[in-house]
Protein backbone atom coordinates (compact mmCIF):
# COMPACT_ATOMS: atom_id res chain seq x y z
CA UNK A 1 0.00 0.00 0.00
CA UNK A 2 2.02 3.49 -1.09
CA UNK A 3 1.41 6.50 -0.19
CA UNK A 4 1.53 6.69 3.46
CA UNK A 5 5.12 8.76 3.94
CA UNK A 6 6.30 8.48 7.64
CA UNK A 7 8.93 11.59 6.59
CA UNK A 8 10.19 13.83 9.38
CA UNK A 9 10.43 17.67 8.66
CA UNK A 10 13.73 19.18 10.49
CA UNK A 11 14.54 22.43 11.44
CA UNK A 12 17.96 24.14 11.61
CA UNK A 13 18.76 27.25 13.62
CA UNK A 14 22.75 28.01 13.10
CA UNK A 15 24.10 30.14 16.50
CA UNK A 16 27.95 30.85 14.99
CA UNK A 17 28.90 30.63 11.66
CA UNK A 18 32.78 30.88 10.98
CA UNK A 19 34.83 29.12 8.24
CA UNK A 20 36.16 26.58 10.42
CA UNK A 21 33.76 26.66 13.21
CA UNK A 22 29.71 26.01 13.09
CA UNK A 23 27.09 25.56 16.16
CA UNK A 24 23.92 25.19 14.96
CA UNK A 25 20.72 23.72 16.66
CA UNK A 26 18.50 20.40 14.86
CA UNK A 27 15.30 19.82 15.84
CA UNK A 28 12.48 17.57 15.02
CA UNK A 29 14.13 14.77 13.92
CA UNK A 30 16.00 11.18 15.25
CA UNK A 31 18.98 11.05 17.25
CA UNK A 32 19.90 8.09 14.86
CA UNK A 33 19.70 11.09 12.02
CA UNK A 34 21.91 13.58 13.85
CA UNK A 35 24.26 11.18 14.81
CA UNK A 36 24.33 9.87 10.98
CA UNK A 37 25.70 12.93 10.26
CA UNK A 38 28.11 13.12 12.73
CA UNK A 39 29.80 9.31 11.44
CA UNK A 40 29.60 11.18 7.80
CA UNK A 41 31.18 13.91 9.09
CA UNK A 42 34.10 12.37 10.21
CA UNK A 43 34.69 9.55 8.04
CA UNK A 44 32.84 9.82 5.23
CA UNK A 45 33.35 13.26 3.17
CA UNK A 46 35.77 13.43 0.94
CA UNK A 47 38.86 15.10 1.19
CA UNK A 48 41.75 15.50 -0.89
CA UNK A 49 45.67 14.23 0.89
CA UNK A 50 48.47 13.63 -0.10
CA UNK A 51 48.82 9.68 -1.20
CA UNK A 52 51.85 8.51 -2.58
CA UNK A 53 55.71 10.72 -2.05
CA UNK A 54 58.21 9.72 -4.67
CA UNK A 55 61.66 10.76 -2.75
CA UNK A 56 64.69 12.05 -4.84
CA UNK A 57 67.19 13.38 -1.99
CA UNK A 58 66.74 13.18 1.45
CA UNK A 59 69.74 13.96 3.59
CA UNK A 60 67.49 15.40 6.69
CA UNK A 61 67.27 13.59 10.16
CA UNK A 62 63.96 12.52 9.48
CA UNK A 63 63.72 8.79 7.77
CA UNK A 64 61.81 8.78 4.02
CA UNK A 65 58.62 7.49 5.10
CA UNK A 66 58.57 9.52 8.10
CA UNK A 67 58.37 12.73 5.75
CA UNK A 68 55.85 10.48 3.71
CA UNK A 69 53.60 10.22 6.81
CA UNK A 70 54.08 13.55 8.17
CA UNK A 71 52.96 14.57 4.48
CA UNK A 72 49.71 12.93 4.10
CA UNK A 73 48.48 14.47 7.22
CA UNK A 74 48.52 18.02 5.47
CA UNK A 75 45.34 19.20 5.67
CA UNK A 76 44.59 20.57 1.47
CA UNK A 77 41.92 22.81 0.37
CA UNK A 78 39.32 19.80 -0.74
CA UNK A 79 36.66 22.30 -2.55
CA UNK A 80 37.40 19.98 -5.37
CA UNK A 81 36.51 16.65 -3.80
CA UNK A 82 33.19 16.18 -3.92
CA UNK A 83 33.28 16.44 -8.12
CA UNK A 84 36.72 14.57 -8.44
CA UNK A 85 36.96 10.80 -9.26
CA UNK A 86 38.59 8.26 -6.82
CA UNK A 87 41.15 7.00 -8.32
CA UNK A 88 40.70 4.08 -8.41
CA UNK A 89 37.38 4.37 -10.37
CA UNK A 90 39.39 6.77 -12.85
CA UNK A 91 39.36 5.02 -16.51
CA UNK A 92 41.26 8.27 -17.68
CA UNK A 93 44.53 7.32 -16.44
CA UNK A 94 46.76 4.51 -18.04
CA UNK A 95 46.49 2.71 -14.87
CA UNK A 96 48.85 4.00 -12.23
CA UNK A 97 46.32 6.32 -10.59
CA UNK A 98 48.19 9.84 -11.35
CA UNK A 99 45.61 11.59 -14.08
CA UNK A 100 44.81 14.90 -13.84
CA UNK A 101 41.25 14.44 -13.30
CA UNK A 102 42.21 11.93 -10.41
CA UNK A 103 45.14 13.31 -8.80
CA UNK A 104 46.95 16.32 -7.70
CA UNK A 105 51.05 16.88 -8.10
CA UNK A 106 52.65 18.48 -5.35
CA UNK A 107 56.53 19.18 -5.40
CA UNK A 108 59.15 20.16 -2.58
CA UNK A 109 61.85 21.31 -2.91
CA UNK A 110 64.49 22.75 0.07
CA UNK A 111 68.13 22.89 0.84
CA UNK A 112 69.77 24.53 4.06
CA UNK A 113 72.52 27.01 2.59
CA UNK A 114 73.26 28.84 5.07
CA UNK A 115 74.09 28.22 8.99
CA UNK A 116 70.09 28.92 10.52
CA UNK A 117 68.29 26.03 10.43
CA UNK A 118 65.37 25.91 7.58
CA UNK A 119 62.51 24.78 8.84
CA UNK A 120 60.42 23.23 5.70
CA UNK A 121 56.63 24.24 5.91
CA UNK A 122 53.74 23.18 4.19
CA UNK A 123 53.73 26.57 2.30
CA UNK A 124 56.92 25.04 0.36
CA UNK A 125 54.52 22.36 -1.03
CA UNK A 126 53.93 24.15 -4.73
CA UNK A 127 50.66 22.16 -6.30
CA UNK A 128 50.27 22.29 -9.71
CA UNK A 129 46.22 22.71 -9.23
CA UNK A 130 45.91 26.27 -7.78
CA UNK A 131 42.52 25.07 -5.80
CA UNK A 132 44.56 22.61 -4.00
CA UNK A 133 46.80 23.80 -1.99
CA UNK A 134 47.70 23.57 1.60
CA UNK A 135 45.40 25.06 4.35
CA UNK A 136 46.88 28.26 5.67
CA UNK A 137 46.05 28.83 9.22
CA UNK A 138 47.24 32.55 9.27
CA UNK A 139 45.06 34.44 12.04
CA UNK A 140 43.60 36.93 9.47
CA UNK A 141 43.01 39.35 11.96
CA UNK A 142 46.30 39.69 14.65
CA UNK A 143 49.20 41.47 13.15
CA UNK A 144 50.57 40.46 16.36
CA UNK A 145 51.41 36.88 16.03
CA UNK A 146 52.38 37.80 12.48
CA UNK A 147 55.52 35.85 12.05
CA UNK A 148 54.41 32.70 14.20
CA UNK A 149 51.70 31.10 12.14
CA UNK A 150 52.29 32.20 8.97
CA UNK A 151 54.83 29.94 8.35
CA UNK A 152 52.52 26.76 8.18
CA UNK A 153 53.30 23.96 9.20
CA UNK A 154 56.60 21.91 10.33
CA UNK A 155 57.84 19.01 7.80
CA UNK A 156 61.03 18.80 8.70
CA UNK A 157 64.32 21.16 9.91
CA UNK A 158 67.06 21.17 7.71
CA UNK A 159 70.63 22.10 9.04
CA UNK A 160 73.66 22.90 6.43
CA UNK A 161 73.80 21.21 3.38
CA UNK A 162 70.50 18.83 4.27
CA UNK A 163 68.52 18.85 1.35
CA UNK A 164 65.26 17.37 0.69
CA UNK A 165 63.32 17.11 -2.83
CA UNK A 166 60.36 15.12 -3.43
CA UNK A 167 56.93 14.85 -5.63
CA UNK A 168 53.92 13.61 -4.23
CA UNK A 169 50.59 13.17 -5.37
CA UNK A 170 47.74 13.93 -3.58
CA UNK A 171 44.12 12.14 -4.11
CA UNK A 172 40.46 11.77 -3.06
CA UNK A 173 39.87 9.55 -0.23
CA UNK A 174 37.69 9.42 2.76
CA UNK A 175 38.12 9.51 6.67
CA UNK A 176 36.87 5.71 6.83
CA UNK A 177 40.06 4.71 5.32
CA UNK A 178 42.56 6.82 6.37
CA UNK A 179 42.18 9.73 9.00
CA UNK A 180 44.22 11.96 7.14
CA UNK A 181 41.42 12.55 4.79
CA UNK A 182 39.18 13.61 7.79
CA UNK A 183 37.86 17.09 6.81
CA UNK A 184 36.44 17.58 10.57
CA UNK A 185 38.52 18.19 13.63
CA UNK A 186 36.11 17.27 16.14
CA UNK A 187 31.75 16.98 15.21
CA UNK A 188 29.55 16.44 18.50
CA UNK A 189 26.30 16.94 19.73
CA UNK A 190 24.15 16.81 22.35
CA UNK A 191 20.57 16.55 23.58
CA UNK A 192 19.34 20.29 24.99
CA UNK A 193 18.33 20.14 28.37
CA UNK A 194 14.93 21.08 29.82
CA UNK A 195 15.07 22.08 33.62
CA UNK A 196 12.25 22.94 35.96
CA UNK A 197 12.43 24.68 38.92
CA UNK A 198 9.61 24.21 41.72
CA UNK A 199 9.08 27.92 42.59
CA UNK A 200 7.02 26.65 45.69
CA UNK A 201 9.71 24.43 47.13
CA UNK A 202 12.44 26.61 46.38
CA UNK A 203 10.41 29.22 48.57
CA UNK A 204 10.83 26.66 51.67
CA UNK A 205 14.58 27.00 51.08
CA UNK A 206 17.31 29.91 53.15
CA UNK A 207 19.32 31.55 51.04
CA UNK A 208 22.63 29.41 51.93
CA UNK A 209 20.41 26.33 50.74
CA UNK A 210 19.77 28.12 47.70
CA UNK A 211 23.32 28.96 46.85
CA UNK A 212 24.65 25.69 48.18
CA UNK A 213 22.50 23.85 45.48
CA UNK A 214 23.89 26.48 42.70
CA UNK A 215 27.40 25.47 43.42
CA UNK A 216 26.36 21.82 43.41
CA UNK A 217 26.59 21.87 39.67
CA UNK A 218 30.36 21.98 38.47
CA UNK A 219 29.27 23.60 35.51
CA UNK A 220 27.86 27.10 36.03
CA UNK A 221 24.29 26.05 34.78
CA UNK A 222 22.22 27.86 37.88
CA UNK A 223 22.85 31.06 39.80
CA UNK A 224 20.54 33.71 41.76
CA UNK A 225 19.67 36.53 40.93
CA UNK A 226 20.64 39.52 42.76
CA UNK A 227 17.58 41.36 42.81
CA UNK A 228 14.88 38.42 43.90
CA UNK A 229 17.32 36.10 45.66
CA UNK A 230 15.69 33.64 43.42
CA UNK A 231 17.55 30.41 41.73
CA UNK A 232 17.25 30.76 38.01
CA UNK A 233 19.34 28.87 34.96
CA UNK A 234 21.84 31.36 34.03
CA UNK A 235 23.33 28.57 31.22
CA UNK A 236 21.37 26.05 30.38
CA UNK A 237 23.81 24.56 28.01
CA UNK A 238 26.69 24.34 30.07
CA UNK A 239 24.94 21.19 31.41
CA UNK A 240 27.05 18.38 30.72
CA UNK A 241 24.24 15.50 32.03
CA UNK A 242 26.10 14.86 35.43
CA UNK A 243 23.41 14.53 37.77
CA UNK A 244 25.24 16.90 40.35
CA UNK A 245 22.30 19.08 41.37
CA UNK A 246 19.77 16.23 41.43
CA UNK A 247 21.80 14.34 43.82
CA UNK A 248 22.39 17.24 46.06
CA UNK A 249 18.62 18.14 46.00
CA UNK A 250 18.32 14.58 47.26
CA UNK A 251 20.68 14.42 50.04
CA UNK A 252 19.32 18.13 50.84
CA UNK A 253 15.92 15.78 51.42
CA UNK A 254 13.73 17.78 48.53
CA UNK A 255 13.74 15.55 45.99
CA UNK A 256 11.48 17.18 42.78
CA UNK A 257 12.64 20.42 43.46
CA UNK A 258 15.19 20.70 40.48
CA UNK A 259 13.91 18.37 37.20
CA UNK A 260 16.05 17.85 33.97
CA UNK A 261 15.28 16.37 31.27
CA UNK A 262 16.78 15.75 27.60
CA UNK A 263 15.02 16.76 25.00
CA UNK A 264 14.58 13.63 22.99
CA UNK A 265 14.59 15.13 19.21
CA UNK A 266 16.88 18.88 20.08
CA UNK A 267 20.80 18.42 18.96
CA UNK A 268 23.28 21.39 18.99
CA UNK A 269 25.56 20.38 16.76
CA UNK A 270 29.65 21.70 17.33
CA UNK A 271 31.30 21.33 14.20
CA UNK A 272 35.06 22.22 13.36
CA UNK A 273 36.86 21.63 10.47
CA UNK A 274 40.48 21.31 9.85
CA UNK A 275 40.01 24.00 7.06
CA UNK A 276 40.09 21.97 4.41
CA UNK A 277 36.26 22.10 3.64
CA UNK A 278 34.61 25.23 5.24
CA UNK A 279 31.97 23.88 8.62
CA UNK A 280 28.91 24.92 6.79
CA UNK A 281 29.96 23.27 3.16
CA UNK A 282 31.04 20.23 5.60
CA UNK A 283 27.85 19.73 6.64
CA UNK A 284 26.39 20.38 3.25
CA UNK A 285 28.55 17.47 1.85
CA UNK A 286 27.76 15.28 5.04
CA UNK A 287 24.00 15.24 3.63
CA UNK A 288 25.18 14.90 0.11
CA UNK A 289 27.27 11.69 1.20
CA UNK A 290 24.41 10.07 3.14
CA UNK A 291 21.64 10.74 0.57
CA UNK A 292 24.24 8.76 -2.07
CA UNK A 293 25.09 6.30 0.97
CA UNK A 294 20.93 5.68 1.14
CA UNK A 295 20.57 5.64 -2.70
CA UNK A 296 22.94 2.68 -2.85
CA UNK A 297 21.60 1.07 -0.45
CA UNK A 298 17.82 1.03 -2.03
CA UNK A 299 16.37 -2.22 -3.69
CA UNK A 300 16.41 -2.18 -7.12
CA UNK A 301 14.16 -3.62 -9.38
CA UNK A 302 16.32 -6.72 -10.51
CA UNK A 303 17.19 -7.43 -6.37
CA UNK A 304 13.28 -8.18 -5.96
CA UNK A 305 12.74 -10.18 -9.06
CA UNK A 306 16.27 -12.69 -8.47
CA UNK A 307 15.11 -13.46 -5.06
CA UNK A 308 11.55 -12.89 -5.89
CA UNK A 309 11.93 -16.17 -7.93
CA UNK A 310 13.95 -17.96 -5.90
CA UNK A 311 11.53 -17.55 -2.85
CA UNK A 312 8.43 -18.83 -4.61
CA UNK A 313 10.55 -21.65 -6.09
CA UNK A 314 11.96 -21.89 -2.54
CA UNK A 315 8.68 -22.17 -1.02
CA UNK A 316 7.21 -24.14 -3.59
CA UNK A 317 10.16 -26.97 -3.14
CA UNK A 318 9.59 -26.41 0.73
CA UNK A 319 5.99 -27.47 -0.08
CA UNK A 320 4.61 -23.85 1.26
CA UNK B 1 52.64 4.07 7.01
CA UNK B 2 50.74 4.30 9.60
CA UNK B 3 52.83 2.22 12.46
CA UNK B 4 55.82 1.58 13.83
CA UNK B 5 57.44 -1.40 12.44
CA UNK B 6 59.31 -4.14 15.08
CA UNK B 7 62.65 -3.94 14.66
CA UNK B 8 62.36 -8.16 13.95
CA UNK B 9 60.13 -7.33 10.78
CA UNK B 10 62.08 -4.04 10.07
CA UNK B 11 65.45 -6.40 9.55
CA UNK B 12 63.03 -9.12 7.72
CA UNK B 13 62.47 -6.39 5.56
CA UNK B 14 65.64 -5.32 4.37
CA UNK B 15 66.72 -8.50 3.64
CA UNK B 16 64.10 -9.34 1.72
CA UNK B 17 64.53 -6.26 -0.14
CA UNK B 18 68.27 -6.38 -0.70
CA UNK B 19 67.77 -9.79 -1.70
CA UNK B 20 64.81 -9.32 -4.40
CA UNK B 21 65.21 -5.75 -5.02
CA UNK B 22 69.22 -4.84 -5.46
CA UNK B 23 67.99 -1.26 -5.95
CA UNK B 24 66.65 -0.70 -2.93
CA UNK B 25 69.58 -1.53 -0.73
CA UNK B 26 69.84 1.39 1.31
CA UNK B 27 73.75 2.00 0.26
CA UNK B 28 72.85 2.60 -3.50
CA UNK B 29 71.27 5.51 -4.20
CA UNK B 30 68.21 6.02 -4.61
CA UNK B 31 66.94 6.87 -8.03
CA UNK B 32 64.30 9.06 -8.86
CA UNK B 33 61.15 7.96 -10.56
CA UNK B 34 61.52 4.01 -9.31
CA UNK B 35 61.88 4.60 -5.34
CA UNK B 36 58.38 4.51 -4.53
CA UNK B 37 56.98 5.12 -0.61
CA UNK B 38 53.21 4.67 -0.77
CA UNK B 39 51.45 5.93 2.16
CA UNK B 40 48.58 3.46 1.17
CA UNK B 41 50.59 0.00 0.33
CA UNK B 42 47.09 -1.96 -0.32
CA UNK B 43 46.86 0.57 -3.72
CA UNK B 44 50.21 -1.48 -5.56
CA UNK B 45 47.56 -4.53 -5.47
CA UNK B 46 45.86 -3.41 -8.28
CA UNK B 47 47.58 -0.54 -9.90
CA UNK B 48 50.56 -2.19 -10.63
CA UNK B 49 51.90 -5.05 -12.97
CA UNK B 50 55.16 -7.01 -13.16
CA UNK B 51 56.07 -9.01 -9.98
CA UNK B 52 59.17 -7.02 -7.82
CA UNK B 53 56.61 -3.95 -7.74
CA UNK B 54 53.82 -5.83 -6.09
CA UNK B 55 56.52 -8.11 -3.90
CA UNK B 56 57.36 -4.97 -1.95
CA UNK B 57 53.94 -3.79 -0.71
CA UNK B 58 53.06 -7.53 0.57
CA UNK B 59 56.32 -7.19 2.43
CA UNK B 60 54.98 -3.19 3.76
CA UNK B 61 51.91 -4.86 4.73
CA UNK B 62 53.57 -7.68 6.98
CA UNK B 63 54.32 -5.09 9.79
CA UNK B 64 50.10 -4.87 10.12
CA UNK B 65 47.98 -7.23 11.79
CA UNK B 66 48.65 -11.02 10.09
CA UNK B 67 44.31 -11.46 9.56
CA UNK B 68 43.02 -7.63 9.71
CA UNK B 69 41.09 -6.76 6.57
CA UNK B 70 42.47 -3.98 4.36
CA UNK B 71 41.03 -0.88 5.15
CA UNK B 72 39.20 0.34 2.00
CA UNK B 73 37.13 -3.27 3.02
CA UNK B 74 34.88 -1.15 4.93
CA UNK B 75 33.34 0.39 2.19
CA UNK B 76 34.51 -1.05 -1.72
CA UNK B 77 32.35 -3.87 -2.53
CA UNK B 78 34.13 -6.09 -4.75
CA UNK B 79 33.70 -7.45 -7.80
CA UNK B 80 30.40 -10.03 -8.08
CA UNK B 81 29.17 -8.89 -4.82
CA UNK B 82 25.69 -7.46 -4.24
CA UNK B 83 25.27 -4.31 -2.76
CA UNK B 84 21.92 -5.35 -1.05
CA UNK B 85 20.45 -8.99 -1.12
CA UNK B 86 17.65 -10.24 0.38
CA UNK B 87 16.29 -13.97 2.08
CA UNK B 88 12.41 -14.20 3.18
CA UNK B 89 11.98 -15.93 6.26
CA UNK B 90 10.96 -19.82 5.59
CA UNK B 91 8.84 -20.16 8.84
CA UNK B 92 7.02 -16.66 8.79
CA UNK B 93 5.17 -14.81 6.65
CA UNK B 94 5.80 -11.49 5.64
CA UNK B 95 9.39 -11.43 6.90
CA UNK B 96 12.94 -11.09 5.55
CA UNK B 97 16.50 -9.93 6.47
CA UNK B 98 18.37 -7.61 3.96
CA UNK B 99 21.85 -8.12 3.68
CA UNK B 100 23.71 -4.91 2.89
CA UNK B 101 27.83 -5.18 2.14
CA UNK B 102 30.22 -2.66 2.95
CA UNK B 103 28.01 -0.69 5.18
CA UNK B 104 27.60 -0.08 8.92
CA UNK B 105 26.11 1.66 12.03
CA UNK B 106 25.76 5.00 10.47
CA UNK B 107 22.96 3.30 7.62
CA UNK B 108 21.76 0.83 9.86
CA UNK B 109 20.52 2.82 12.46
CA UNK B 110 18.98 5.13 10.72
CA UNK B 111 16.95 2.45 8.72
CA UNK B 112 15.95 0.72 11.33
CA UNK B 113 14.81 3.79 13.28
CA UNK B 114 12.70 5.00 9.94
CA UNK B 115 11.65 1.81 9.90
CA UNK B 116 9.59 1.85 13.49
CA UNK B 117 7.71 4.73 12.62
CA UNK B 118 5.75 2.26 9.79
CA UNK B 119 2.51 1.37 11.35
CA UNK B 120 2.70 -1.66 8.91
CA UNK B 121 6.09 -3.00 10.35
CA UNK B 122 5.83 -5.36 12.96
CA UNK B 123 9.35 -5.86 13.95
CA UNK B 124 12.59 -3.93 12.57
CA UNK B 125 16.23 -4.43 13.70
CA UNK B 126 19.95 -4.35 12.59
CA UNK B 127 23.19 -6.29 13.58
CA UNK B 128 26.72 -6.28 12.60
CA UNK B 129 27.33 -10.12 12.36
CA UNK B 130 31.00 -9.61 13.03
CA UNK B 131 32.76 -6.52 13.41
CA UNK B 132 35.80 -7.48 11.09
CA UNK B 133 33.11 -8.57 8.57
CA UNK B 134 31.61 -5.44 6.45
CA UNK B 135 28.49 -5.23 6.15
CA UNK B 136 25.13 -5.05 7.99
CA UNK B 137 21.62 -7.12 8.04
CA UNK B 138 18.12 -5.55 8.51
CA UNK B 139 15.77 -8.14 9.77
CA UNK B 140 12.39 -6.69 8.92
CA UNK B 141 8.39 -8.30 9.83
CA UNK B 142 5.31 -6.87 8.82
CA UNK B 143 2.00 -6.74 8.58
CA UNK B 144 -0.56 -8.36 6.19
CA UNK B 145 -1.32 -5.07 4.79
CA UNK B 146 2.57 -4.40 3.18
CA UNK B 147 5.38 -6.37 2.48
CA UNK B 148 9.40 -6.39 4.13
CA UNK B 149 10.61 -5.13 0.85
CA UNK B 150 8.04 -1.96 0.39
CA UNK B 151 8.52 -1.17 4.17
CA UNK B 152 12.59 -1.31 3.90
CA UNK B 153 11.80 0.77 0.11
CA UNK B 154 9.64 3.10 1.67
CA UNK B 155 11.75 3.58 4.24
CA UNK B 156 14.58 4.72 2.55
CA UNK B 157 12.54 7.29 0.41
CA UNK B 158 11.28 8.71 3.13
CA UNK B 159 14.54 9.78 4.87
CA UNK B 160 16.29 10.44 1.68
CA UNK B 161 12.59 13.21 1.69
CA UNK B 162 13.84 14.29 4.74
CA UNK B 163 17.55 14.76 3.98
CA UNK B 164 15.90 16.77 1.15
CA UNK B 165 14.65 19.14 3.69
CA UNK B 166 17.41 19.12 6.05
CA UNK B 167 19.43 20.23 3.34
CA UNK B 168 17.26 23.27 1.94
CA UNK B 169 16.48 24.52 5.56
CA UNK B 170 20.59 24.30 6.45
CA UNK B 171 21.19 26.15 3.09
CA UNK B 172 18.45 29.00 3.81
CA UNK B 173 19.96 29.20 7.15
CA UNK B 174 23.40 29.15 5.96
CA UNK B 175 22.05 32.22 3.67
CA UNK B 176 20.17 34.15 6.15
CA UNK B 177 23.23 34.04 8.97
CA UNK B 178 25.59 35.47 5.69
CA UNK B 179 23.18 37.92 4.43
CA UNK B 180 23.15 39.76 7.73
CA UNK B 181 27.18 40.51 7.60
Amino acid sequence: MEGASYQRFPKVKIRELKDDYAKFELRETDASMANALRRVMIAEVPTIAIDLVEIEVNSSVLNDEFIAHRLGLIPLTSERAMSMRFSRDCDACDGDGQCEFCSVEFHLRAKCINDQTLDVTSKDLYSSDHTVVPVDFSDTGSGFENNEDQRGITIVKLRKGQELRLRAIARKGIGKDHAKWSPAATVTFMYEPEIHINEEMMETLSLEEKTSVVESSPTKVFGINPHTQQVEVVDREAYTYDDEVLKKVEAMGKPGLVEIYAKEDSFIFTVESTGAVKASQLVLNAIEVLKQKLDAVRLSEDTVEADDQFGELGAHMRGG
Amino acid sequence: MRSQTPPNTTCLIRFLLTVFYPRLHPQRQLLPDRELHRDHPSENRDRFSGLLLSCVPNLFSMRRVMNAPDRYERFVVPEGTKKVSYERDTKIINAASFTIEREDHTIGNIVRMQLHRDGNVLFAGYKLPHPLQYKIIVRVHTTSQSSPMQAYNQAINDLDKELDHLKAAFEAEVARVSGEY
